[in-house]
């Protein structure tokens, strides 16, 4: 049970550590259909940040 | 004006609208006479139902209002919307299934009530049920500016479009008031799946007809400054999104939401995708940069006053159908009209429960719900009255202002769902010195005239979001204060 939790609790940190890393995303390039990087990644990060959550949730659920 | 198969659409829907808000009281029927069926739609709400209830306080004016317009008249700084709306979901998949499991088990409605039975203070509840009143109203009031932009776009060039369009808006509310009184949340839930639809719908519409014309980054290469974030406002950036994660579970009407669920788990599922949600948003927000590639759009923008909250409708007018249009300007009206009423309802929770009942206990449980319902139908106008008076620019730094105040519960809330060792007088005074600090610096920010900025110029840290620095003298001398007063190890 303890494991899980850890494991959880990894799931959703990686998400703060990404938002805070402001410097590795505030930037122009690599654009994608004209958008520049900043605006894209962290949209991309909203729905990989969902997924992450999930598996959290899921295992926080799991009866020990 | 809108031409009139947009206006046909619009009607038609609102209609429908109005129906599913009536019919929402017959649906998995209750006693609506008592105050958790009316207010908290019986708990029983699957995790389907809970996600759309949820995502409705999250799809509010602010993300098509107050966001866009921000990104239109400031550029990449407002994209906080997007880090805050995945981390508040993080927050909330651990604190919020908590804080369902000990409002089960007590029979707790509010946050108010849970900390109330957990710090044993009747105090420091009314305090935290005082802030959730003040905090939700300027909330409310951001959602009617969003509905008046509507309004005011859809029915430009008819003769006074002022007096018209206030008019308008206070025929929709009576009958929102009406569905609300009879149906309660429950009404708010149907009516709220039929505006993610709509939205949704919507923002794909648009995000369609601007890639195939002149391309999604047009925007950017019009407005090349937005493209990143100024360095000097990246502590303005974090501590903003930060601390707007943390506050929207605070919220009366998102504690409501979580309350309404059908148990823990559910909760804690559809919470964690809720993120997926958020895409919506940020492409919305990105309309305030891709505003600037179309002529048309701006245009209309500065016929109407040049002001940011019609960005969106301008620029959904000038790229999709007439009839299309219609349909999406239904969806954003109504993206103000549901929220509006979850919040109203919270709102009079709090009022009954732990402000009026603690001076009136014997009330009978008839009488809570009937003086709820009517609250609610106050609160609704007090903040209708509020657009009235305020301007709309002045309203978005209102409601951010309302996420400072609210935030200020977070020791209380989430400190007593972790542990039960903090000290109930040492969070009373953390709670009103940092809503006096708060409201001090939003004074000083803006040097003393009308509020354009919630950001301080704080020594060392540059822009600095003025939450973020009342959260951390309020956690301090919660942990110093219960660090100090810490009772004596027992033998």
């Amino acid at each position: 049970m303890k494991s899980k939790d850890a494991v959880a609790a990894v799931l959703i940190i990686i998400p703060f550590i990404v938002y805070f890393a402001i410097p590795t995303y505030n930037m122009v390039n690599p654009m994608w259909g004209g958008v520049p990087f900043f605006w894209w990644y962290q949209t991309v990060w909203l729905a990989l940040s969902a997924v992450l959550f999930f598996f959290a949730a899921v295992l926080m659920g799991r009866k020990s | 004006m809108l031409p009139t198969d947009g206006i046909v659409a619009f009607l038609a829907l609102f209609v429908l609208f109005v129906a599913l808000g009536f019919l929402g009281g017959r649906w998995r029927k209750g006693d609506l006479s008592d105050l958790h069926e009316w207010a908290l739609a019986g708990r029983r709400l699957g995790t389907g139902l809970v996600w759309f209830l949820v995502g409705a306080d999250l799809y509010t004016a602010y993300t098509f209002v107050a966001i866009p317009s921000g990104v239109f008249a400031k550029g990449a700084i407002y994209f906080y919307a997007v880090p805050y709306v995945s981390l508040t979901f993080g927050f909330a998949i651990i604190f919020m299934p908590m804080l369902w499991k000990v409002a089960h088990e007590k029979g707790y409605i509010t946050g108010a009530d849970f900390a109330k039975g957990t710090f044993n203070s009747r105090t420091l509840a009314m305090l935290i049920a005082v802030v959730g009143i003040v905090a939700e109203l300027p909330y409310i009031a951001l959602q009617i500016v969003g509905m008046q932009a509507i309004l005011t776009v859809m029915l430009q060039g008819v003769g006074d479009v002022t007096t018209v369009s206030e008019i308008s808006l206070v025929i929709a509310f009576i009958v929102l008031a009406a569905f609300t009184y009879t149906s309660g949340l429950r009404g708010a839930t149907l009516t709220a799946i039929l505006k993610d639809i709509l939205i949704f719908a919507s923002i794909v519409a648009v995000i369609l007809v601007v890639a195939f014309g002149s391309g999604l980054g047009a925007g950017f290469t019009a407005k090349p400054a937005y493209s990143t974030l100024a360095s000097t406002l990246q502590n303005g950036y974090w501590s903003l999104f930060l601390v707007s994660a943390l506050a929207l579970y605070l919220y009366p009407h998102a504690i409501n939401g979580v309350l309404s669920g059908q148990d823990a788990e559910k909760v804690r599922k559809s919470t964690a995708l809720l993120p997926f949600y958020g895409v919506g948003l940020a492409l919305l927000a990105m309309f305030g940069v891709m505003i600037y590639a179309n002529s048309a759009a701006t245009n209309l923008v500065k016929s109407l006053g040049g002001s940011g909250v019609l960005v969106v409708p301008s620029l959904i007018q000038s790229v999709l159908p007439s009839w299309a249009t219609g349909i999406a300007f239904l969806g954003i009206f109504i993206g103000g009209l549901v929220p509006a009423a979850i919040m109203a309802i919270s709102q009079a929770n709090l009022l009954t429960r732990n402000i009026i009942k603690e001076f009136r206990p014997n009330m009978s449980p008839a009488a809570e719900t009937k003086i709820a319902k009517w609250a609610s139908v106050g609160f609704k106008f007090l903040a209708l009255a509020f657009v009235f008076v305020v301007n709309s620019t002045y309203a978005v730094q209102l409601q951010l202002f309302g996420g400072i105040l609210i935030v200020q519960t977070m020791p209380a809330m989430f400190g007593g769902l972790l542990t039960k060792r903090l000290n109930k007088n040492g969070l009373i005074v953390g709670l009103v010195v940092s809503e006096v600090v708060g409201v001090y610096l939003m004074e000083a920010a803006n040097n003393f005239t009308t509020w354009s900025t919630t950001f301080y110029a704080t020594p060392g840290l540059g822009a600095f979001f003025i939450g973020a620095t009342t959260l951390t003298i309020n956690l301090v001398i919660v942990l110093a204060w219960s660090l100090v007063m810490r009772p004596k190890p027992s033998m």
